[in-house]
C-alpha cells in the first residue's frame, strides 16, 4: 500500500517528471556528441595509418623500379632489422593473379596471406592506381593492405597487421559509459532537488486547499515563497482569493445569523406569551384552542427556519461540524431506537441488520439527525404491516448505510428531485411535514464529503443509501 | 427566592417576568448589562436569567465580571445562537446552563429550578411518589395504587421525568432530551407515541397525566 502509494506520488510529481525528461534529453545529447567524436577519431586514425603504408609502398615501388626484386628484398631486410619496426607484408602479383614474389613476416600465419586479396579488375588498370583495404583478422587485429600497379604490370601490395579499431577505442567507450552514467545520475538527483525546491510553493498551495476543504479552517494561508518570481505571484493571488472567499463566507454567516436572530426574538415572545396564558387555569376553551394553534405554528416555523438555515449553511460550506471518531452502527442504533415505538404503533417491522462496528469520522449529532430523517421518511411511506430494514457495510474508505422500505418506491423521474428543498412528490401530498427532511439529509451527508442516493429495489420499495467517510487509521 | 432577569427585548422580558412571578418567585428585571451588574451588587439573588446579546455590557462579559466578584449565583443564559461553539462560550464564561430562543417557558422554569436545587444541594431521592403512582429508582419498580406495573426502559424513563416535576409542565423537547438524549425535533411525533403507551399502562382513564395543548404534559397528584 505505502510502496505503491509512494510510487504513485512520484509519478504525479511535476518535479520528478521534469527531471526525468531533462535526464533523458541530457543522455541523448551526450550520446550524440560522443558518437560524432568516436566516428571522427576512428576516421582520423585510419587515414593516418593508410597514409603511412602508402608512403612506404611508394618507397618500395621506387626501389623496385630502380633495382628490381633484389633491391626490394635487401631494403625490406634492412627495414625489418631496425628497432621498433613492425614487420610488413609485401608481395608482387602477376596480372594473371599468381604471386610472383612475397615477403611474409614471421608473426603472420599462413592464413593471413591468403586473406589478403587482390583488388577486383586490377588487370585492367591502365593508369597507376592505388587501393587500400582493411581485412578483419580477429577480435583484436585487422590487416591493412594497400596495392599499386607497377610500370611492368605487376601489382605491389604492402600490408601490416594493425589494431582493430573498435578494440583500440574500447577504453574510450568504457570511460564514456561510466562517466556518462555518473553524470546522468548526479544530474537527475540535482534536477529533482532543484525542481522540488522550485515547486514547493505549489505543494503548499495544494496542502492549504486540502486543509481548508477538510477542516473548514478558512484562515489557512499559503506561506509566501522567499524568491519573488511567477510562482510567488500565483501564491499571492491564491491567498487573495482565499481572503475574499473567507470574507464572503463570514459576511454570509453573519447575515444568516442576523436573520435567525431577528426571526427568533419575535417568535420567542409570541410563543412565550401564548404559552403563559395556556398554562393558567380558567381560560376560555376557544381562546385556548387559538393560543395552542399559535404555539404549534410557531414551533413549525422555527423547525422550518432551523432546517433551512442548516441546509443553506451546509450548501455554502459554512456548516460547523464537530467531527470525531465514532461507531456508525451505534449512531444508527440510537436513531432506530428513537423510532422504535412509532414503527411498532404503525405495525411496521423496523430493524437494523447485525454486524461489526464501523468506525467513522463524523459529527455524531448531525449524522444521527440525517439517519433519523431517513428512517422517518421510510416509515412515513411504508404501509401498515410493512418492513423497514437498515443495512451497514464498509467499502474501502467509505461506510455505506442502506435504508430499504416496502413502500411504493420513488418514480424514476422524481428520484433526482426529492432532494430539492420543499419538493413534494405526488404521493407525499397527503402526508404531513415539510419537504425539508431529505434536503437536510443530503446537505449533512455532503458537508461530510459523503453521498446520498436513492433507487428502487427489484422486489419493490425504495432504497435510500448514504456513504460517509470512515475513520482515519 | 429572588431571580434577576437581564433581557433587552421588552416582550420576552415581560412574559418571562410574569411567568416566574406566577411560579412564586420574586423577580427583578434589568434591560441592559450595566443595570444588571449594578443590581447584583445591591441585591442578593438566588439565580439569574441572562440574555447573551445585550446593549452595552453583553451577557458573557456580565457573567465573567460577576464570577470575578461573587462566584455562587447560578446563571442561565438565553441566546438566539444555537451552535455548539456558542453554547461552549456561554459555559466557559461561567454560565450554568444555556437555553436557545425560542424556548418553552416550561423548560426555562424547569431548568431554573434544577439550577437552584443544585446550588442548594438537595439530596437525591431514591423513591418518587405522585398521588398513587410510586417509583423505586433503585429497584427500578413502579406501582400504581399498590399494583406493580411492568414498564419498558423508555417508558420508565419518561415516567421518572414526569414524577420529578410533579404539577409542572413538561414539554416534548424536554422529554426528547431526557429519554432519547436527542436535541433535534424529529418530524414524526415520537413523544406522543411513547406517551400513548405509557398512559395505556398506568393511566387508561387519562386522569393522572394531563395533556395541555401547546404547552406539554403535566402529572397531577390529587386524583
Amino acid at each position: 500500500m505505502s510502496f505503491t502509494g509512494t510510487l504513485d506520488q512520484l509519478r504525479r510529481s511535476v518535479a520528478v517528471r521534469l527531471s526525468l525528461w531533462f535526464t533523458v534529453l541530457f543522455a541523448v545529447g551526450f550520446t550524440a556528441v560522443f558518437a560524432l567524436l568516436y566516428v571522427l577519431l576512428g576516421r582520423q586514425l585510419e587515414a593516418r595509418e593508410v597514409e603511412a603504408l602508402r608512403l612506404r609502398m611508394q618507397q618500395y615501388a621506387d626501389i623496385y623500379e630502380a633495382r628490381g626484386v633484389r633491391g626490394l628484398e635487401a631494403r625490406i631486410d634492412e627495414d625489418s632489422a631496425g628497432p621498433h619496426v613492425r614487420s610488413l607484408f609485401v608481395r608482387l602479383v602477376s596480372p594473371r593473379g599468381d604471386v610472383v614474389w612475397a615477403s611474409v613476416p614471421p608473426d603472420w600465419i599462413d592464413q593471413d596471406a591468403k586473406r589478403v586479396v587482390v583488388p577486383d579488375g586490377w588487370g585492367g588498370w591502365t593508369v597507376r592506381q592505388m587501393n587500400s583495404v582493411r581485412v578483419p583478422r580477429d577480435q583484436q587485429q585487422d590487416l591493412a593492405v594497400v596495392s599499386a600497379l607497377l610500370s611492368d604490370g605487376l601489382l605491389l601490395q604492402v600490408g601490416r597487421s594493425t589494431d582493430n579499431r573498435s578494440a583500440l577505442l574500447e577504453p574510450l567507450r568504457r570511460t564514456f559509459f561510466w562517466v556518462g552514467s555518473a553524470a546522468m545520475l548526479v544530474g537527475f538527483i540535482v534536477a529533482v532537488i532543484a525542481a522540488r525546491r522550485a515547486t514547493r510553493p505549489l505543494h503548499q498551495v495544494v496542502e492549504t486547499a486540502r486543509r481548508i476543504i477538510n477542516t473548514g479552517a478558512l484562515d489557512a494561508r499559503v506561506p509566501l515563497p522567499t524568491r519573488d518570481d511567477d510562482i510567488a505571484e500565483l501564491v499571492r493571488y491564491f491567498n487573495t482569493v482565499l481572503d475574499k472567499n473567507a470574507a464572503l463566507l463570514r459576511s454570509m454567516r453573519e447575515a444568516l445569523d442576523n436573520v435567525a436572530h431577528d426571526l427568533r426574538t419575535p417568535l420567542t415572545s409570541l410563543r412565550g406569551t401564548a404559552e403563559l396564558v395556556l398554562s393558567q387555569p380558567g381560560v376560555d376553551k376557544a381562546a385556548r384552542e387559538a393560543l395552542a394553534d399559535c404555539v404549534e405554528r410557531t414551533d413549525e416555523v422555527l423547525r422550518l427556519l432551523r432546517a433551512l438555515m442548516e441546509i443553506s449553511e451546509a450548501e455554502a460550506g459554512v456548516l460547523r461540524l464537530e467531527k470525531s471518531n465514532v461507531d456508525l452502527r451505534e449512531i444508527v442504533g440510537q436513531a432506530v431506537e428513537l423510532y422504535a415505538d412509532v414503527a411498532e404503533a404503525k405495525q411496521i417491522k423496523l430493524e437494523l441488520e447485525r454486524g461489526s462496528a464501523i468506525p467513522v469520522f463524523v459529527d455524531s449529532v448531525r449524522t444521527r439527525q440525517a439517519v433519523a430523517n431517513l428512517i422517518d421518511n421510510a416509515i412515513k411511506y411504508t404501509p401498515e404491516g410493512g418492513k423497514v430494514v437498515l443495512r451497514l457495510s464498509q467499502q474501502s474508505e467509505q461506510a455505506l448505510l442502506e435504508v430499504s422500505d416496502t413502500g411504493p418506491g420513488v418514480p424514476e423521474a422524481e428520484q433526482p428531485r426529492i432532494w430539492e428543498r420543499l419538493y413534494r412528490g405526488d404521493q407525499s401530498r397527503s402526508q404531513s411535514g415539510l419537504g425539508l427532511g431529505l434536503s437536510l439529509v443530503r446537505a449533512i451527508v455532503e458537508a461530510h464529503g459523503g453521498k446520498a442516493s436513492v433507487r428502487n429495489a427489484l422486489e419493490g420499495g425504495a432504497v435510500f443509501d448514504i456513504r460517509m467517510p470512515t475513520a482515519k487509521g | 427566592m429572588r431571580i434577576l432577569v437581564v433581557e433587552d427585548d421588552a416582550k420576552i422580558a415581560s412574559f418571562v417576568v410574569k411567568g416566574l412571578k406566577q411560579e412564586g418567585y420574586a423577580v427583578d428585571h434589568a434591560p441592559d448589562g450595566d443595570t444588571g451588574l449594578a443590581l447584583t451588587a445591591s441585591t442578593t439573588y438566588d439565580a439569574a436569567v441572562v440574555d447573551v446579546m445585550l446593549p452595552g455590557l453583553d451577557g458573557l462579559s456580565l457573567v465573567k465580571r460577576l464570577r470575578a466578584s461573587r462566584a455562587e449565583l447560578p446563571v442561565l443564559f438565553l441566546s438566539a445562537r444555537s451552535s455548539v461553539q456558542d453554547r461552549i462560550a456561554g459555559l466557559q464564561a461561567g454560565g450554568d446552563d444555556y437555553l436557545t430562543k425560542p424556548f418553552a417557558f416550561a423548560e426555562l422554569s424547569a431548568r431554573l429550578q434544577a439550577l437552584i436545587r443544585r446550588s442548594t444541594r438537595a439530596p437525591e431521592a431514591t423513591k418518587l411518589k405522585v398521588g398513587d403512582v410510586e417509583m423505586d429508582l433503585v429497584a427500578r419498580a413502579v406501582t400504581v395504587s399498590g399494583v406493580a406495573v411492568e414498564l419498558q426502559p423508555r417508558e420508565f424513563s419518561l415516567l421518572e421525568y414526569l414524577l420529578r416535576h410533579p404539577g409542572r409542565h413538561v414539554t416534548k423537547t424536554m422529554i426528547l432530551e431526557h429519554v432519547w438524549d436527542y436535541s433535534f425535533d424529529p418530524q414524526t411525533n415520537v413523544v406522543d407515541v411513547l406517551m400513548h403507551r405509557l398512559r395505556n399502562k398506568i393511566d387508561p382513564e387519562k386522569s393522572r397525566i394531563e395533556t395541555v395543548r401547546g404547552v406539554g404534559y403535566v402529572i397531577h397528584g390529587n386524583t
